[in-house]
């Protein structure tokens, strides 16, 4: 970095004005080449407890075995991921990007981004569950899934809730916690606001409706996965909707919280990996998603977070066997159906503004 | 009723600059808080956020991108503002004038679309080289600084006194670094140390520019802010307090921070 | 005998490589800008060959004004920005009438308090506001000690902390350009008002303000125009979403992928911020000038 912007610096005082297209010749190949001859690859994870279970059983036992680095970036989030995927789409920056729904969509509907992906160069694929793979056109995998549910204090709750429309109940104005388009379940609640009253992830409009009506009663619509963690600490909302490791974590830190399986069903969230097209480093990337696809680092990665992984031959055992719900038993949203980035949109125009 | 207007302006002012200062203030006295959150009121206090808060690389690393691109920003607006100063000065107004109001483009433009331009015309272009085009854009943004205040020390010039040395006998460049150089010199010092100061706090034109794994020192505080509550950033940001006074200091020196604003 | 006049060279080419750098990183993006808010059919990663020879049309801009979200938006930005520009006047005014009049240590006092947020990050000025007013924050643990308050006030997260910060922000804008207007004023005439009786506000009121109007009037400019274009600030001590516009603007490039309709934003705020530009002149022009 010094190198580059030093001599950069005495070009200039050389000459007033340094066209464009000539010094980024010089300068832009610089990146390029010293990436390729150190050993990283560049991806993204999700921060706190995720960040650490994923070092832990994969990260770190693939950079053991394949004498890379790998960089990890955690701060930004999804949408700003693939931004960056976009911009970058000759030289990325991030060689493969881990991202959530609903930005997941957008990129693969993105042409000249990713790299179209099959058995052959991810041979554990034949592994992975068709819902993880297929469903996204085979522009991304599956890595692990989570159910969004519910969640509610125990001790400042009387009547623990069974059913997604136990939110809209007037007890609980005021103390309810509901996910931002950056945390990750705004989309879903949106779909299931409309089927509480006949309507679907086709027809939005009821759910619209009757979220407009929850938002006087939500007291925060939270923007990323730490902020929760201290109102429900101090217990200043008691009740909402989340995913389940993020609650069992304030539980087994002590919280008298639990996470609830509504009846109508937890619809599920996938996090997949893209590979970049042009990555300069593009077979250790592949060896990387093989890996982190395999059947040892998905036990160990699920079993410590408690989320569901997409590898099939995945066993869980202990707490973990209690509390992951297998994908098959979790609601399907067809988001392929519809744009899901202009529900997210709508959201935060009109739900969370 | 003399006094008692009176009083009233002290309070007022003294409400004033009491808004002024606080945030500034607030931020040295969490730095030197000893606990783990941010919380009020502070019981003991101790450095050890800033021990903290420089041994974290990503502050290091944000911190010296940031001083490498606000010395590369200066690099180039120092002697184009002061091209470009004297050119202003020295042409008929029917020209100097719309030169003037080109150069003072960037301020109109607002800082984001400066920077979405700037990365719309990255990506249509190819040229996605992130120290690149965060170098462009920082010279631009403080280029009309620097030439206000070249402008205001020159204004201070009669052209008679350069017409008197050519008369004289000296060649333009004897002019120039004997007679103009060091009328200019305090102009261009303080529009250099303004546009140093202006680069590396800069936020809305660097967003959109930066490298996803190196951001600038502004950035790299926003970032950490998101996903930590302890007083780390504020260690960092009392640091940028302490660094912009040491600025504002040597401004006032040279020529008195007004003449920035034209 | 007649000194000879030794002509000056023409030294206007100087200005030249400052002027290709604008015309080169400001004029041309802003274009690229705009012909990218005409494509109809861009695509987040289309090259520039698809951009143009893509086809066009201006059906960003007949959204844009059927858009009533973003209209609201534009609104809501121009209601803020007038209430920042407001609030800095009130506190602008004495400020810079301090600044002239007094001398030593406490002048300088006053110079460095109106310069200095000037001078530090807009993040550290968010940052610290974020510390002070937040649920738990110093104002509110202040005035919950002081018995004033039982429950704290929600004074981030809103427009009232947007219109704090960017107070804090922007008021050096104001108080430099009222200083500069004042500094032209001769000191005789204070003295012959206080001479004929005046008290110090008559003298302010009805002399000294009138005559520092230029600087009144720029100040008021830079103030609403920066205000109008603000992101950081907003971003941070802001409400939910998008409270202002260019964070609207901002939303189409990170979250949303519509480019197109963000460049088409672009280009409004930037025609609202001419158009705010040439009214102020307009209406400079028409007075005596100061």
């Amino acid at each position: 970095m010094n190198a580059r912007l030093t001599s950069a610096r005495f070009s200039a005082a050389r000459r007033r004005f340094a066209s464009a297209s000539a010094a980024s010749a010089t300068i832009a190949g610089f990146p390029a080449i010293v990436r390729a001859q150190t050993k990283t690859i560049t991806t993204t994870a999700f921060g706190g407890i995720y960040e650490k279970h994923y070092r832990t059983h994969v990260i770190e036992p693939w950079e053991k075995r394949s004498g890379f680095k790998v960089n990890l970036i955690t701060t930004g989030g999804a949408d700003q991921w693939l931004t960056s995927a976009i911009v970058n789409k000759a030289r990325p920056e991030i060689d493969l990007p881990f991202l959530s729904l609903p930005v997941t969509h957008t990129a693969i509907r993105t042409d000249g981004v990713f790299l179209d992906l099959d058995d052959k160069l991810i041979p554990n694929a034949s592994q992975i569950d068709p819902l993880f793979f297929d469903y996204f056109d085979r522009k991304a995998i599956g890595f692990n899934y989570a159910p969004y549910g519910l969640f509610f204090r125990t001790d400042l709750i009387r009547n623990a809730p069974s059913s997604w429309s136990d939110l809209w109940r007037p007890e609980h104005a005021g103390k309810i916690l509901l996910p931002d388009t950056t945390s990750g379940g705004a989309e879903e609640t949106v779909v299931i606001a409309a089927g509480l009253n006949g309507g679907g992830v086709t027809n939005l409009d009821p759910g619209w409706a009757a979220l407009r009506k929850l938002k006087p009663a939500v007291q925060r619509f939270f923007k990323n996965n730490n902020e929760p963690v201290p109102i429900l600490q101090r217990g200043e909302a008691a009740i909402g909707a989340w995913y389940s490791a993020r609650v069992f974590m304030l539980k087994d830190g002590g919280v008298p919280i639990e996470f609830v399986t509504p009846r109508e069903g937890a619809p599920i969230g996938v996090l997949s990996f893209h590979v970049a097209r042009n990555a300069t480093q593009r077979d250790a990337v592949l060896d990387f998603v093989n890996f982190a696809l395999s059947k040892t680092p998905q036990e160990g990665f699920g079993n410590a977070i408690e989320y569901g992984v997409c590898n099939r031959e995945a066993v869980f055992t202990g707490r973990a066997r209690e509390r992951v719900t297998p994908h098959n038993q979790l609601m399907r949203i067809d988001w392929r159906k519809v744009d899901i980035a202009k529900i997210s949109e709508r959201f935060r125009r009109e739900i969370t503004s | 009723m003399k006094r008692l207007a009176t009083l009233t302006g002290v309070v007022w002012l003294s409400a004033v600059v009491g808004f002024v200062l606080s945030p500034l203030l607030i931020a040295l006295v969490v730095a030197f808080s000893d606990s783990e959150l941010i919380g009020f009121p502070i019981s003991s206090y101790s450095i050890r956020w800033f021990a903290a808060a420089w041994h974290k690389e990503i502050f290091w690393r944000s911190a010296l991108n940031s001083l490498w691109l606000a010395l590369a920003a200066v690099a180039v607006a120092g002697p184009l503002g002061l091209a470009a100063a004297l050119a202003i000065r020295r042409a008929p107004v029917r020209i100097a004038q719309p030169i003037e109001t080109i150069l003072m483009l960037p301020l109109l433009v607002p800082a984001i679309v400066l920077s979405l331009s700037l990365l719309v015309a990255s990506v249509l272009t190819g040229v996605t080289d992130a120290p690149l085009r965060l170098w462009a854009a920082h010279s631009v943004v403080v280029l009309p600084y620097v030439v206000r205040t070249c402008l205001a020390s020159l204004g201070g010039m009669p052209r008679q006194v350069e017409e008197a040395a050519r008369t004289l006998g000296a060649d333009s460049w004897r002019v120039f670094r004997y007679i103009t150089l060091p009328l200019i010199r305090p102009g261009l010092f303080a529009g250099c140390a303004f546009a140093f100061i202006l680069s590396f706090d800069n936020v809305s034109v660097s967003m959109f520019l930066v490298n996803q794994k190196t951001p600038t020192l502004p950035l790299a505080i926003m970032n950490y802010v998101e996903y930590n509550f302890d007083p780390g950033v504020a260690a960092v940001s009392a640091t940028m307090v302490i660094l912009s006074l040491a600025v504002a200091w040597l401004i006032e020196r040279w020529v008195g921070i007004r003449k920035v604003l034209g | 005998m007649a000194a000879e006049r030794i002509a000056a060279p023409d030294s206007t080419w100087l200005a030249l490589p400052a002027t290709l750098l604008i015309a080169a990183f400001v004029a041309v993006p802003c274009l690229g800008l705009l012909l990218l808010s005409l494509s109809t059919g861009f695509r987040p990663g289309d090259g520039w060959e698809t951009l143009i020879s893509g086809p066009m049309g201006l059906d960003h801009y007949r959204r844009l004004l059927g858009d009533g979200f973003v209209l609201g938006r534009l609104a809501r930005t121009l209601a803020i920005s007038a209430a920042v520009t407001a609030v800095t006047l009130a506190m602008g005014i004495p400020l810079a009438l301090a600044c002239w009049q007094t001398r030593g240590p406490i002048r300088n006092l006053l110079v460095y308090a109106s310069v200095m947020p000037l001078l530090i990050s807009v993040v550290v000025s968010a940052y610290g506001w974020s510390v002070l007013l937040g649920r738990k924050g110093l104002v509110n643990e202040g005035l919950a000690a002081l018995g004033l308050i039982s429950q704290p006030l929600k004074l981030m997260h809103s427009d009232l902390g947007i219109v704090i910060g960017l107070t804090h922000i922007l008021l050096p804008f104001m108080v430099l350009s009222i200083l500069a207007s004042l500094e032209r004023i001769p000191r005789a005439l204070l003295e012959a008002a206080s001479t004929l009786g005046a008290n110090r506000w008559r003298t302010h009121l009805l002399i000294t303000l009138p005559l520092a109007r230029a600087g009144l009037r720029s100040g008021v400019l830079l103030v609403f125009t920066l205000a109008m274009c603000a992101f950081v600030t907003p971003a941070v001590l802001g409400g939910n979403g998008t409270p202002v516009f260019p964070m609207v603007i901002y939303e189409q490039f990170s979250a949303s992928f519509q480019w197109a309709y963000g460049a088409a934003l672009s280009i409004m705020l930037l025609v609202v911020m001419v158009l705010l530009v040439t009214v102020f002149m307009a209406l400079s022009a028409s007075r005596r000038p100061a």
